[in-house]
C-alpha cells in the first residue's frame, strides 16, 4: 500500500514501529539460534526474492497490469516468520531507498502486509489442506492473506477520522470512516487476491519439489 | 556518529512535522524547507525529484483530500483548511524525507547493530543486481510476444521460468555470501 506520509497520525505510527522493531528482533533471534552464522546471507537471498516475486507483473484487461505480493509463496514454503522478516526488510528498503510508501506508513504496512499477511497465508494454508484440495488450499491462503492485510489496513485508516479530530470535530489525518473506507480499500483489492491467490498456486507448486529436493 | 546524530534529527523533525495543525506554522515550515532543499547541496536531481514529490502529492490529493474536499461542498461544510493542511503536511514530510535521505548514509546511521546495518546492505546491493536480471527477462519475454495476446499459458511459463530461476539464484547467492563473511572474518569479529 504506497500511502504517503501525513495521512497517519504519530500517535498511531509510532507504537506500530515499537511493535515492528519488537517483532523483528524476536524473528531475528529465533533465525540465529538455528541458523547460527547462515542467518544474515539466508534473510538477504530470501529478502531479495521476495522482492522479485513483488515485482512479477500480472496482465489484466484494459490494458495495465498489477503485481503481486509474494507473501503468501515466501510464507507457506520457508515459514511466516521467515516471510514477515523477509517482507520488512523489502518494504523497508523501498520506503527509504526508491521512495514508495511513506516511512511514517511503513510499519503499518509491515505489520498488515508482513506479518498479518504471512500469518494468515501459513495458518489458512495449514487449516485448508486438511479439508480441500492443494490448489484450492494455495489460492484461498494467497486471496485471504491480501484481504486481511488490507482489512487490517483499512481500519488503521478508517479510525482516524473517529479519534484524531479538531475542536470543531473535523479530521485531522486521514478522513473516511470505515464505512467508505472499508469497502473502498477491499473491493479494489478483489483482483489483487486472486492474482496473488494465482501466483501463490504458481510458485508454491513450482519451487515445493525443488526444495524437498535440498 | 554524524549520521546517527541526523537520523535522530529527522525523527524529531518527522514526528514534529507529523504532529502539526496549524496552517501558517506548516506554510512558515514548508517554506523554510523548500529553501533549505533548493540552497544545500545534495546528490540528487533537484528539479526531478520535485516532479516526483509533487505528482505523488498530487496523486494522493486527487483520490483522497480533493474528493473529500469537494464533498464538503454538499454537506454544506467547509473544508478548505482540510485540504490544505493534509497537502501541505506531507509536502513537508516529502521534502524533509528527502533531505534528510540524501544527506544521511542509512548504514552507517543503522551500524549500531552490526547484524542490521549488514543485512541491509547486502540486500541493497542484491536488489539492484536482481533487478537489473528480472528487467532483462521481461524485456526477453515481451520481445518475443505480441503485449496484447499474451497466451496465459505463455505467462504462467514465464513466470515459472523467472521464479526457478531466481530460486536457485537466491540459494546460490546465500551460500557465497555465507562463505564470503566467513572469510573476511565477519563472524570471528562479531563474536
Amino acid at each position: 500500500m504506497h500511502i504517503p506520509d501525513g495521512f497517519v497520525a504519530p500517535e498511531v505510527y509510532i507504537p506500530s514501529y515499537a511493535i515492528e522493531v519488537f517483532l523483528v528482533s524476536y524473528s531475528f533471534k529465533k533465525f540465529k539460534k538455528t541458523l547460527e552464522d547462515k542467518t544474515i546471507p539466508y534473510l538477504a537471498s530470501l529478502s531479495v526474492f521476495s522482492f522479485i516475486l513483488m515485482s512479477i507483473m500480472f496482465p489484466i484487461p484494459g490494458g495495465t497490469s498489477i503485481h503481486g505480493l509474494g507473501v503468501a509463496s515466501i510464507s507457506i514454503l520457508f515459514g511466516p516468520w521467515v516471510s514477515f522478516i523477509s517482507i520488512s526488510i523489502v518494504l523497508f528498503l523501498q520506503a527509504v531507498l526508491l521512495g514508495e510508501g511513506g516511512i511514517t506508513t511503513f510499519p503499518i504496512n509491515a505489520l498488515s502486509v508482513g506479518f498479518v499477511g504471512s500469518m494468515i497465508a501459513y495458518y489458512s494454508y495449514i487449516f485448508f489442506i486438511k479439508i480441500l484440495n492443494e490448489k484450492i488450499s494455495l489460492f484461498i491462503s494467497g486471496f485471504l492473506s491480501t484481504i486481511l492485510s488490507v482489512l487490517l489496513i483499512a481500519i488503521v485508516l478508517g479510525i482516524h477520522p473517529i479519534l484524531f479530530v479538531d475542536s470543531s470535530g473535523k479530521p485531522i489525518y486521514f478522513p473516511y470512516g470505515f464505512s467508505f473506507v472499508i469497502p473502498a480499500m477491499i473491493i479494489p483489492h478483489i483482483i489483487v487476491g486472486t492474482i496473488e491467490g494465482l501466483l501463490t498456486n504458481l510458485i508454491v507448486l513450482n519451487l515445493k519439489n525443488k526444495i524437498n529436493e535440498r | 556518529m554524524k549520521d546517527k546524530i541526523l537520523l535522530l534529527i529527522y525523527l524529531i523533525l518527522m514526528i514534529f512535522i507529523s504532529s502539526l495543525r496549524s496552517l501558517d506554522i506548516l506554510l512558515i515550515s514548508l517554506m523554510v524547507l523548500f529553501l533549505v532543499y533548493f540552497i544545500l547541496p545534495l546528490k540528487i536531481n533537484k528539479i526531478k525529484s520535485v516532479k516526483k514529490i509533487f505528482f505523488t502529492v498530487g496523486f494522493f490529493s486527487s483520490i483522497i483530500t480533493f474528493p473529500y474536499f469537494i464533498a464538503g461542498f454538499f454537506v454544506e461544510e467547509n473544508r478548505w483548511n482540510y485540504f490544505l493542511t493534509v497537502n501541505l503536511r506531507t509536502l513537508e514530510l516529502a521534502f524533509l524525507t528527502m533531505i534528510f535521505l540524501s544527506k544521511i548514509n542509512l548504514f552507517k546511521a543503522l551500524d549500531f547493530s552490526k547484524n542490521l546495518s549488514m543485512l541491509l546492505v547486502l540486500v541493497s546491493g542484491f536488489v539492484i543486481i536482481y533487478s537489473k536480471t528480472m528487467k532483462d527477462f521481461q524485456d526477453a519475454f515481451y520481445s518475443r510476444t505480441i503485449e496484447k495476446n499474451i497466451q496465459n499459458q505463455e505467462l504462467r511459463n514465464f513466470i515459472k521460468r523467472v521464479v526457478g530461476f531466481f530460486f536457485e539464484k537466491s540459494k546460490e547467492t546465500s551460500q557465497e555470501t555465507y562463505l564470503a563473511m566467513k572469510s573476511r572474518g565477519f563472524y570471528h569479529d562479531n563474536t
